[in-house]
């Protein structure tokens, strides 16, 4: 080998050792940072949770009337929208049953009522109208006649939208068969189903 | 004469690596004095407030930061409420009828 060369392989080799010393140095210090940082952390938990020990129920306190006011605003606001949109499907029902009222299938409907409800009391009644049933009804008695049940027609004194009201002629039993009643007891029943198929539940 | 020179040159690398050694030191010492401090202030600091706590002082600034935190969360909280009743109000009129006419199947005699 020539000195040159010698010389050469002198300056690399330590270059090289004194490059791999000060990497190997740097990576120690690096990790003695990160083990100072870890500490510190835990430090910092530690000491938080000695003051949260303190003031952990004021802290508390504090979430709970900020947060629970708004979860409370936020039920009351979500079950005002429910009960406006259950009351809407309610009150489609109600212009569609007057509109059945009009048309061409009611009849069949009133006399489907009137016979229920006859038969629901199966005694002598008086089968309360609106004036414009009371007259269909008249005129088409034979569709409903239950054996041996004497049954009397009246013009109802409160306005009925469709549908009757029947009561036994001791004035003791009542059947509410109008579609009015019918509708307030479907609201009462299928409240909860409604809201399930619309999804608001 | 030439063995000379490379004798002079190993002396001179050899200083060079045992001044390299003492960088190396230098730096992990550094870094250890660093550490130590990182962890002495936070300790001091945990201590302080430790002390602090105990008297009750500056627990205001504690109280201060959790309503921040609340109320950030409550935002959270109305929001999707928010969400939920912008959902029940996007009901279209079409699932609307056809819930009205499941109920008028209740409603009328079959």
């Amino acid at each position: 080998m020539s000195q040159e060369k010698l010389e050469n392989t002198l300056i690399d080799n330590a270059i090289q050792q004194r490059n791999s010393m000060i990497e190997e140095a740097k990576e120690q210090a690096a990790k003695t940072l990160a083990r100072a940082d870890a500490e510190k952390q835990r430090v910092d938990e530690q000491s938080n949770k000695a003051i949260e020990g303190v003031i952990g129920g004021e802290l508390r306190a504090v979430h709970d009337r900020i947060v629970g006011s708004a979860q409370l605003q936020g039920r009351k606001s979500l079950m005002e929208a429910r009960v406006k949109i259950i009351d809407k499907v309610f009150e489609r029902s109600a212009e569609e049953i007057k509109s059945i009222v009009d048309g061409p299938d009611y009849n069949g409907y009133l006399i489907k009522l009137v016979q229920e409800s006859v038969i629901k009391l199966r005694e002598n009644c008086i089968v309360y109208a609106n004036e414009k049933d009371f007259e269909y009804l008249k005129e088409n008695m034979e569709q409903f006649v239950v054996d041996n049940i004497k049954i009397k027609l009246e013009k109802s004194p409160v306005d009925i939208v469709g549908g009757v009201t029947v009561m036994n002629f001791a004035g003791t039993k009542t059947i509410y068969n109008t579609l009015d009643s019918r509708l307030k007891d479907a609201k009462r029943k299928l409240t909860a189903q409604v809201a399930e198929k619309l999804g608001v539940i | 004469m030439e063995m000379q020179k490379i004798l002079s040159l190993g002396e001179r690398l050899q200083e060079l690596l045992e001044k390299t050694e003492a960088e190396a030191k230098d730096i992990i010492s550094e870094a250890q004095r660093k550490g130590d401090q990182i962890v002495a202030q936070a300790k001091d600091e945990a201590e302080k407030k430790r002390l602090r706590t105990q008297r009750r002082i500056g627990l205001d600034e504690y109280l201060v930061d959790a309503e921040a935190k609340a109320k950030e969360e409550a935002n959270k909280v109305t929001k999707d409420y928010e969400k939920r009743v912008e959902d029940i109000n996007k009901i279209s009129d079409d699932k609307i009828k056809e819930v009205a006419d499941f109920v008028l199947q209740e409603v009328l005699p079959q």
